[in-house]
């Protein structure tokens, strides 16, 4: 603007309050000119210009949360990246030396972090004075305290005497009620059987008793199954049952003597599969009188008095180990029996990868000689395991020979019982250190949570992506054009909204199966009307403007108009909006994943998760790492997010907050 | 007004009947699982009753060009069925009619045998719904409180705390959430039960087995409602009617009783009436995790086990709360605040 007469007053005059007598007379003179020259100008900015894009990173790196959840987003970002190509283990194929190992980033002993796990209520062997050396390792043990009070066990322990066996409910196939047989005996009702069936009464105030029948099962001579009712009705007497069954068959078929293939079959009424219930039996005893040692054999054969031996007890028919004598179409559990408990904290990596006895091949052990590590004679003078000699301390594998054995005619071979280090004998320098652990089949977590994360953010970049450009598109023309075309386009986008997210997820899913591109396609399908919505609204707000009616008037085509005028004037809140889609997406995908109906194939966060869900209370871990990765992922999305709408469009800041 | 109404409710109807027309052909054009899935005499039952409902064909001979085969049987007339699935468009029409005259939804396969769907649904419809209502009631009152402190000391620390706990929260994902509750106060502390507690348990367990699930149904809500009248709160506080009130010379707690509150609630009360619409409809992790037998669970089982039937009305069902409480959310507008004409022209 230009200033050419600029005054300034020279003094202060005011007349409004003086008399008439004392009224000054201003002249020209008391006026001074400030700025003789002709121009003035405005000055230049001191200061350097700024972008829009300028301005967002600065509004946005103000905002203290954001900022972190940013660092905290690239950071994980970066290890989705790096993590599983630096981490070499192999995550497809299983390992089954290291299954379950503890998470460790510390060494053994810290107590944090360091790979060891606390056991509690564990058998206790009061021979080797330790827990069951065929579980655990016992130079890893450490802290071992015996639980003086009497222990209950629910599965079968060597260490475990008495119990008795719940039994009951068939879940896969609920139309077939469940049974429990022994394994059938020829038995001859010339001489007396009886049979004792023992319930037991007291625990059942926490289980839902069942309603049961007993029934006698035999075969014809062509094989056919008949039964004979011992115990008619579903009842829910749980007395004990003394049956004469020699009595008893005669009175059913008095021409019969023998019945071949002989069970005793309880049936528990599984019709009502909503509810879990069972049945407890303490002890089944069959008696005879016969004097044929062979015949009470088999006949006494199912006898239990004790369940815990029971189901430990195992038998052969012809090569095969049978576990125990009774079968079942059901559930079948060994409950409370009683056991001497004690509790220690053993390391996981010393337990797997320390020194362990195990059997070593003439192969293996040649190659070591070969290799200068030890030195050992299989035979002639001086040979056997005196022979052996450590000569690399640092690397011989092997620490002490325990015995050999010869095998093979003509050619002999031998193995040897040593202590070894488990990890030298799997080839490596030291015992490896996951930092998550491992999972049930020896998995490194870190890496297959980093994959994970991985395939999550890829699905959620991709679907984001597309949804983006669809909806940008849908939601352009509907804006835009408005009228009968926005109409028709609404009413589309409504129907397709008003389907619940998990019914189109399902369908695809049962319809396309469950690959990576019918998850990216199913979240499209109603992912992209978030964006076409804000689009929308975006392009009703800004289509009215003056500019965009001055371009119009200067002849500009409607592709013109959309893309140069009003698309980047409505930008900022339709980036903001698909930003904050991916973590949608991610959730929406391990929520679906969550519930079994997930990615095949490939690991995602959900996947992990959900494959895990079963171990919380053994190996919580499991769980743990993968869950705190998904919500910082989430949470430092979202922040991120927020920032970024709040940095490009100051207008709505602290909407959301 | 009423006008407004009733072209929403017929709207919702036709959005309503084009969905589930349109999820009902893609179940129906899912391959049937033929064969045994059940004891042979209620098969047969299930049979006969299918091709009564008009969704199967019944030939005394194997049929060619029909498709795959259902089932055969002899009876014990010594008469051989085969049955054949009818085309799609058939099934849809028979569908239709027997909906609409016999109110009839179909026959579970899977879950219990020759039961009408929608009894399945209706008896696993209570205890999603009892979940629900306490959670609503708890979280309700519980999120306006917080929203209010947090709204009135704003950009204090307990505003900045109270913020930051409903940012992480509601990023959280609602399983992460319900598997660290039952690891930290189920199998850690031992306080409250691992799952579920079923019928015959002890009251004080049954008691205390809706914790969980309570909680963790009402985290959601608390933090959206804690957020949604804090963002209300902030912005009716800055109002010029809010200094004129003080300026008449009402004490500030006057004047956020009678001036500030009544403004905020207009538009939180329109998603408090459409959650309780929500009520009906499970969580379908929640009840998954926990093993509450409620409709959420019924789903998932239902999908898992192929029971085509149960599956389609619980889709129905979880179709049509999404669709009323988006009614219920947009009238309630008009109805609390008679400035906002929803669906007016300009």
């Amino acid at each position: 603007m230009k200033k050419n007469n600029d005054f300034q007053l020279k003094e202060k005059v005011t007349q409004s309050h003086l008399t008439e007598e004392e009224k000054v007379v201003v002249t020209d003179q008391d006026f001074q000119l400030v700025n003789t020259s002709d121009y003035s100008h405005d000055q230049k900015f001191e200061t350097k210009p700024t972008t829009f894009l300028k301005d967002s990173v600065k509004r946005f790196s103000k905002n203290k949360s954001s900022v972190v959840a940013t660092y905290i987003l690239g950071i994980l970002l970066l290890c989705s990246v790096v993590v599983p190509i630096i981490d070499r283990s192999d995550v497809n194929k299983p390992s089954p030396y290291q299954i379950y190992l503890e998470p460790k980033l510390f060494d053994a002993g810290t107590g944090f972090w360091d790979g060891t796990r606390e056991y509690t209520n564990i058998a206790y062997d009061p021979v080797n004075e330790c827990p069951d050396p065929a579980d655990f390792n016992i130079n890893a043990v450490s802290n071992l305290k015996v639980n003086p009070e009497v222990s209950f066990v629910n599965s079968y322990s060597k260490f475990a005497t008495g119990g008795y066996i719940k039994f009951g409910r068939k879940a896969d196939d609920i139309n077939e009620d469940a049974y429990l047989e022994n394994i059938g005996f020829q038995l001859d009702t010339s001489v007396s059987n009886t049979l004792q069936i023992v319930f037991h009464e007291e625990e059942m105030e926490y289980v839902q008793p069942a309603p049961y029948r007993i029934d006698f099962l035999y075969d014809d001579e062509f094989g056919t199954e008949h039964s004979i009712p011992l115990v008619e009705e579903y009842n829910q007497n749980y007395t004990v049952r003394n049956f004469d069954l020699s009595a008893i068959l005669l009175a059913a078929e008095p021409l019969k003597t023998t019945y071949e293939n002989s069970k005793v079959s309880i049936v528990v009424d599984c019709s009502d599969k909503t509810l879990d219930s069972y049945v407890l039996i303490t002890s089944i005893v069959f008696e005879t009188d016969s004097t044929d040692e062979e015949y009470v054999t088999a006949v006494t054969a199912p006898n239990f008095t004790d369940a815990n031996e029971m189901v430990g007890r195992s038998y052969k028919i012809g090569n095969d180990i049978q576990t125990n004598y009774w079968s079942s179409n059901g559930d079948k559990y060994l409950y409370k029996a009683v056991m001497t408990a004690c509790s220690f904290t053993y390391d996981t990596y010393a337990g797997a990868y320390g020194i362990k006895e195990m059997v070593i091949d003439e192969i293996t052990m040649k190659e070591y000689r070969r290799n200068g590590w030890c030195d050992y004679k299989f035979n002639g003078p001086d040979s056997g395991p005196s022979s052996f000699v450590i000569l690399d301390a640092d690397k011989c594998p092997i620490t002490e020979v325990i015995s050999q054995t010869e095998s093979g005619v003509s050619i002999v071979t031998y193995n040897l019982t040593c202590k070894v280090y488990f990890y030298r004998y799997q080839g490596l320098d030291s015992t490896p250190r996951y930092l998550f652990g491992t999972d049930k089949s020896g998995r490194d977590m870190l890496k297959y949570v980093f994959e994970g994360l991985r395939t999550s953010l890829l699905l959620g970049i991709i679907t984001s992506a597309i949804c983006f450009i669809f909806g940008l598109c849908w939601g352009a023309i509907s804006g835009y054009f408005g009228g009968n075309v926005d109409l028709a386009m609404e009413r589309f986008t409504d129907i397709l909204g008003g389907l619940p997210w998990i019914v189109i997820m399902t369908l695809s899913i049962i319809h396309l199966g469950q690959s990576f591109a019918v998850f990216a396609l199913a979240l499209c399908l109603t992912g992209w009307i978030g964006t076409s919505a804000t689009t929308r609204t975006q392009f009703y707000r800004f289509k009215g403007r003056e500019y965009v009616l001055a371009s119009r008037t200067l002849g500009a085509s409607d592709i013109r108009l959309i893309f140069k005028h009003i698309l980047p004037n409505a930008m900022g809140t339709i980036i903001t909006g698909a930003v904050l889609m991916i973590p949608g997406v991610i959730f929406s995908e391990a929520t679906i994943s969550y519930l079994g109906l997930g990615l095949k194939g490939m690991s995602s966060l959900g996947v992990i998760l959900s494959s895990n869900q079963n171990e919380l209370l053994s190996h919580s871990y499991l769980l743990i790492f993968p869950s705190v990765i998904i919500a910082l992922l989430e949470i430092s999305f979202n922040l991120f997010g927020n920032g970024l709408r709040d940095a490009i469009n100051p207008t709505l800041k602290g909407e959301d907050e | 007004m009423g006008k407004y109404v009733l072209k929403r409710l017929a709207l919702a109807f036709i959005t309503a009947f084009i969905i589930l027309s349109l999820t009902y052909i893609l179940v129906a054009a899912l391959p049937i699982i033929g064969g045994g899935f059940g004891k042979e005499s209620s098969m047969f039952a299930y049979y006969q009753d299918q091709v009564k409902l008009g969704y199967a064909l019944d030939f005394a001979t194997r049929q060619e060009g029909l498709g795959t085969e259902l089932w055969s049987f002899v009876d014990t007339n010594g008469i051989s069925h085969y049955w054949y699935k009818r085309p799609i468009i058939d099934l849809y029409f028979n569908w239709i009619k027997n909906i609409v005259t016999k109110w009839d939804w179909g026959r579970s396969t899977q879950i219990k045998l020759n039961a009408s769907a929608m009894s399945i649904i209706l008896q696993r419809l209570p205890v999603s719904m009892y979940l629900n209502i306490i959670s609503v009631i708890i979280s309700v009152p519980l999120g306006i409180l917080l929203g209010i402190w947090a709204g009135l000391k704003k950009n204090t620390w307990i505003d900045h705390t109270i913020s930051t706990l409903v940012m992480i929260f509601i990023s959280i994902p609602s399983f992460v959430v319900i598997t660290f509750l039952i690891w930290i106060f189920s199998y850690q502390l031992g306080w409250l039960p691992t799952q579920w507690p079923s019928a015959i348990m002890p009251n004080d367990i049954k008691v205390l087995g809706y914790i969980i699930p309570v909680v963790s149904l009402s985290f959601g809500s608390v933090c959206g409602y804690t957020r949604f009248v804090r963002a209300e709160l902030c912005e009716v506080m800055s109002s010029e009617y809010l200094l004129l009130a003080r300026t008449k010379g009402l004490t500030k707690n006057q004047a956020i009783v009678r001036h500030a509150l009544r403004n905020a609630f207009v538009p939180i009360l329109p998603s408090i009436l459409a959650e309780f619409i929500g009520i009906l409809g499970g969580s379908m992790i929640l009840e998954s995790i926990y093993g509450i037998p409620g409709i959420g669970f019924l789903y998932i089982t239902a999908l898992n086990m192929k029971d085509y039937s149960v599956l389609m009305v619980d889709m129905a069902v979880f179709t049509m709360i999404s669709l009323m409480a988006g009614i219920v959310l947009d009238l309630s507008y008009g109805f609390i605040d008679p400035r906002i004409r929803m669906g007016a022209k300009k």
